[in-house]
């Protein structure tokens, strides 16, 4: 108990210099930790906005479709549909098609993206066809085989407006060049130049009837009510795809992959950037824990002439690190937790700044929700205990170096 | 009975290509329970002579005896053991931990002499009351005199039954009557607990309530005698 009184009591020797050690300590975990979850958040966010907006959880496509990306790469709707049915964690399957076509008004002709949807099913999931991205009209309704929805861009660049006229070319499965002629029923901006100048939506029946085949599906995006459930749903239907040769199963991160590689490379940098904090942390903790046990070099001559032995000494030091560095990892935690608590009810709206941002051809929201990383943030708390401990041993060595009778000749 | 004996100790320091031998040949015997003190100028090897007994410094030659035991062969961790169960050391700036109360300061020898916490208060309260301790148990250092630190000093150099007192110079921060109240008190703790001390010392009042005097100069003894009572 007295070394404890006594480890403590040294550390408060030098209020100042302890609580500029605390300081550092706590607000470089605070900081890191609450970047974490905030960044976690961020990519929480992104893949919910890729996989609504993209591929899903889990799509079945061709097998071929997710890297040739070819109109004729199709699958039998009828055949795949019985795959997903009553399967628990599923909560929504929405079938699509994707068509290169070029667009054309009677003022001009745009390369376009067209993407046959069911819109009731992809309104309640799909954050780019929401109300609140309208800028004209409205979203067409599930049974409107003639209505498009087209980017603001493309509109401007096709000179047309609402209830215009819009012309698609394309070639149907057959080989054959075809065209459709659809009204423009609505106009959104998401931000992301390349969905507002080159994307259509239109009622998918109305463009596989056209391409040829009703039944034609490009991909079914698989929406799972927890992410956590991917490996064990994706082995399953992989299980159930294994007697049709057109139909495969794929996990967001092989169809969004470049999404799934930035936040990789993001998470690496991030990573990165811990491992330099803590090196900064150790430095100056170095210099601090130095200072403190360079001017005590006298005393730790006396102690060792009354019978302290090095080790013990050197247990005494080792118990101050260790109580900074506890102390310093709680009120770092403390500090995460307020910071956390705020970033996550109320969010971080980066929109105002960025705009929205586009990731990989995604649309992805500039407001973002903490979430809480629990192993990440008691991991690096016990890390900047360790940092700090470690950052003893040189102060601790340069300390038990003298013979006592020369440290007490030390002033 | 021996407390220390030293036959030609030597201590050279080299600062360069300058040799100064701060102890230079020093053969001597302390008794137990004698009240000795190594008198002489500044420079003249006493505080070396006291840091070489004590197994604070490595003797350049010759050896050290302390109960019997050759010291020059011990490692740091045994001759740390040694000034911890044998050697009491008394520091003429008194060297408190200023961050332990009086009681504290003491009370740190027993606990890595691993005494019982339950035997503390027995062993300490007794002497704080013996040394006029008693009331200041709680203050810090900085909260005391100088004879009052150098009360505790002393406390903490006996409270661990060792051997032998070594106490270098110290009275030499204390005013007049406060030095004489401590060598009152530690020849009382001499007569009456037949504790052996040791000093180093040039001050006249040390000199004079001391048993034996052993004169230094240029790192030799000059001179070696006992009072009669």
């Amino acid at each position: 108990m007295l070394w404890l009184k006594l480890a403590w009591r040294n550390l408060w020797r030098n209020r100042t210099r302890t609580l500029v050690l605390l300081a550092v300590i706590s607000g470089s975990l605070a900081f890191v930790a609450w970047m974490l979850n905030v960044s976690y958040g961020s990519y929480e966010k992104m893949i919910e906005d890729a996989v609504r907006m993209g591929s899903g959880h889990l799509s079945l496509h061709h097998p071929d479709y997710p890297q040739e990306r070819l109109s004729e790469l199709f699958f039998s709707g009828n055949e795949a549909m019985p795959l997903l049915e009553n399967r628990a964690g599923i909560i929504k399957t929405l079938p699509r098609l994707y068509v290169s076509a070029l667009a054309r008004s009677s003022r001009d002709n745009r390369a376009v993206m067209i993407l046959g949807v069911d819109f009731e099913g992809e309104l309640e999931n799909n954050p780019l066809l929401q109300p609140s991205k309208t800028v004209s009209g409205k979203i067409p309704a599930s049974d409107t085989q003639n209505l498009a929805y087209i980017g603001n861009r493309l509109a401007e660049n096709l000179r047309i407006d609402v209830g215009k006229k819009l012309v698609v070319m394309f070639q149907d499965l057959s080989g054959e060049i075809t065209s459709k002629l659809y009204r423009v029923g609505g106009i959104f901006k998401s931000g992301v130049n390349q969905l507002d100048s080159g994307t259509i939506f239109v009622n998918r029946l109305s463009l596989a009837t056209a391409l040829g085949n009703s039944d034609a599906l490009h991909e079914i995006a698989i929406l799972l009510a927890d992410r956590e459930q991917l490996p064990e749903q994706l082995a399953q239907l992989q299980k159930a795809c294994a007697g049709h040769k057109d139909i495969a199963v794929f996990s967001w991160e092989t169809t969004s992959k470049q999404i799934a590689d930035a936040i990789k490379m993001d998470s690496a940098q991030f990573k990165f950037m811990i491992f330099l904090l803590y090196v900064l942390v150790t430095i100056g903790t170095i210099n601090l824990l130095l200072m403190s046990i360079l001017e005590r070099t006298r005393e730790f001559g006396l102690l060792r002439a009354i019978g302290l032995d090095r080790r013990r000494i050197g247990g005494l030091i080792f118990c101050e690190a260790t109580l900074l560095g506890i102390i310093g990892a709680l009120a770092g935690l403390v500090l995460t937790i307020v910071l956390s608590l705020y970033s996550w009810h109320y969010g971080l709206d980066f929109s105002n700044m960025f705009g929205e941002a586009e990731v990989a051809g995604m649309l992805v929201s500039m407001k973002v929700n903490s979430t809480w990383e629990w192993d990440w943030m008691f991991g690096l708390a016990a890390g900047m205990v360790v940092v700090v401990i470690l950052a003893a041993i040189y102060p601790v060595k340069k300390a038990l170096r003298a013979a006592p009778a020369e440290a007490m000749r030390h002033h | 009975m021996s407390i220390v004996s030293t036959t030609d100790l030597k201590r050279v320091y080299e600062s360069g290509a300058t040799e100064v031998k701060a102890v230079n040949g020093v053969s001597l015997s302390i008794e137990a329970g004698e009240f000795a003190v190594l008198a002489g100028p500044s420079g003249s090897g006493k505080t070396t002579l006291l840091n070489l007994i004590g197994g604070l410094d490595r003797p350049t030659d010759g050896s050290v005896h302390l109960d019997g035991e050759l010291l020059n062969d011990k490692s740091d961790d045994e001759l740390t053991r040694a000034r911890l169960f044998k050697i009491g050391f008394i520091f003429q700036a008194y060297n408190l931990v200023p961050v332990l109360s009086a009681y504290e300061n003491v009370q740190f020898i027993l606990q890595i002499q691993g005494v019982p916490d339950s035997k503390h208060e027995e062993r300490i309260m007794p002497l704080f009351e013996e040394l006029g301790l008693s009331g200041l148990a709680h203050r810090r250092p900085g909260e005391l005199s100088g004879g009052q630190q150098q009360r505790v000093a002393v406390a903490r150099a006996i409270v661990g039954h060792p051997s032998i007192i070594l106490a270098d110079e110290p009275t030499a921060n204390l005013d007049s009557e406060s030095a004489v109240a401590l060598l009152n008190l530690m020849h009382r703790l001499n007569l009456e607990q037949k504790v052996t001390f040791l000093f180093s010392s040039h001050d006249k009042k040390v000199i004079d309530i001391a048993q034996r005097v052993i004169s230094m100069r240029d790192g030799k003894i000059c001179d070696d005698h006992k009072k009669t009572q």
